[in-house]
């Protein structure tokens, strides 16, 4: 008989004929190893079989109810956004399935792109505009002057700004001074 | 089964939430311990449960009359702890876990209450070594007293499973015993050698 049947019939609670338990009984005599297994599993068994049953906090039921009224809210109310979604989705698709069936989806697209290239030719053309207002400048006004006349125009933005700011900031915070 | 609570089952079969709140208030108890067993944390074990509750409220026209209520119960509360286990493995036993366990013991002497909480701390402590699966087959067996059958059904394994599971569960359980023993002579020879 080899050794692991024993820790078998140790451990597995299984029927044990009246020779297997004679047969038991003689190895753990002579195994130190088999009878120190049985006697730990015996100990830890009647820890397990003498453990009480664990008991919620008193007012599981209540808390169960409350537990219950907002899992089944918040199911109504995903089952409500996906109802919705859903009838969105199908809206979509269906004036999608109309405008490309009916050809205005292409007009749409065709339209689409004309205006972004008009966009485009229309901000070129704005470019090339201030191209050839700064190439004729130095004909009328000195580079110095210019520069600062635009130095000034940039100053004078900042400081609107910062004075539009700082009135606001005030309004919200009467009491607070906006810079200390 | 009792008649009573085949005709709670019925009825919250048929959408009635007060017969349900009926079921919850009969199954609390084993439904929260196995939550414990498996998590080792009350406050998680109470979420469990209610989730459990919840989980079985939506599922309850799947359940088949056959089977034993509990079985099909404890089977979600099983699963679903088994799940939050291998999610995020939760931390062991904390200080205030062995506070509460200490408040809420009701015995009057202090040294059994003492003994108790011990007792208590050293089955969590020793069922929280094991895999989520070994435990689950170990609480069904042992603390609600399943048949290897019965834990087959509620777990969804083989007997054979059911079976290799439990040896490996015992084997280890028997091991931290012997851990535990060598760990407290160790203590005991320390507190001698203070005292001296």
């Amino acid at each position: 008989m080899k050794h692991k049947q024993y820790e078998e019939w140790i451990l597995d609670e299984q029927f044990l004929t009246a020779e297997q338990n004679k047969e038991l009984r003689d190895h753990l005599i002579i195994c130190p190893e088999c009878q120190q297994l049985n006697l730990n599993w015996q100990a830890s068994k009647q820890l397990l079989l003498q453990a009480s049953i664990k008991s919620p906090s008193p007012g599981f039921t209540q808390r169960w109810q409350t537990t219950f009224e907002r899992k089944h809210r918040n199911e109504k109310a995903v089952r409500y956004r996906l109802t919705l979604l859903g009838l969105l989705m199908l809206a979509f698709a269906g004036s999608l399935v109309y405008m490309i069936s009916s050809g205005v989806f292409l007009q749409m697209l065709s339209n689409t792109f004309t205006a972004i290239v008009q966009l485009v030719v229309a901000i070129t053309h704005g470019l090339s505009g201030v191209d050839i207002l700064l190439r004729s400048l130095p004909a009328f006004v000195p580079f110095t002057v210019a520069f600062t006349l635009f130095g000034l125009f940039n100053a004078f933005l900042l400081a609107g700004t910062f004075t539009l700011w700082n009135l606001k900031y005030r309004k919200l915070h009467p009491d607070e001074s906006p810079i200390k | 089964m009792t008649f009573a609570e085949a005709e709670c089952i019925a009825l919250a079969k048929n959408g009635n939430q007060d017969a349900f709140t009926q079921i919850v208030d009969a199954y609390q108890n084993p439904v929260f311990n196995m939550c414990y067993r498996m998590l080792s944390n009350t406050q998680a074990a109470e979420d469990a449960a209610q989730e459990t509750f919840w989980r079985a409220y939506k599922n309850i026209h799947r359940y088949d009359e056959k089977r034993p209520f509990a079985t099909w119960l404890l089977s979600i509360a099983a699963h679903y702890c088994i799940d939050q286990q291998r999610r995020k493995r939760l931390p062991s036993i904390d200080l205030d876990e062995i506070i509460e366990f200490a408040a809420e013991d009701p015995a009057p002497n202090p040294e059994s209450a003492l003994i108790s909480t011990e007792f208590q701390e050293e089955i969590q402590r020793q069922l929280e070594q094991l895999s989520e699966s070994d435990r689950a087959v170990l609480v069904l067996r042992y603390f609600h007293e399943f048949s290897e059958e019965e834990i087959c059904q509620t777990l969804s394994l083989s007997k054979s499973a059911v079976k290799s599971r439990l040896h490996r569960a015992r084997l280890h359980m028997a091991e931290q015993w012997k851990e535990a023993q060598a760990g407290a002579k160790k203590e005991g020879r320390q507190h001698e050698t203070q005292t001296i």
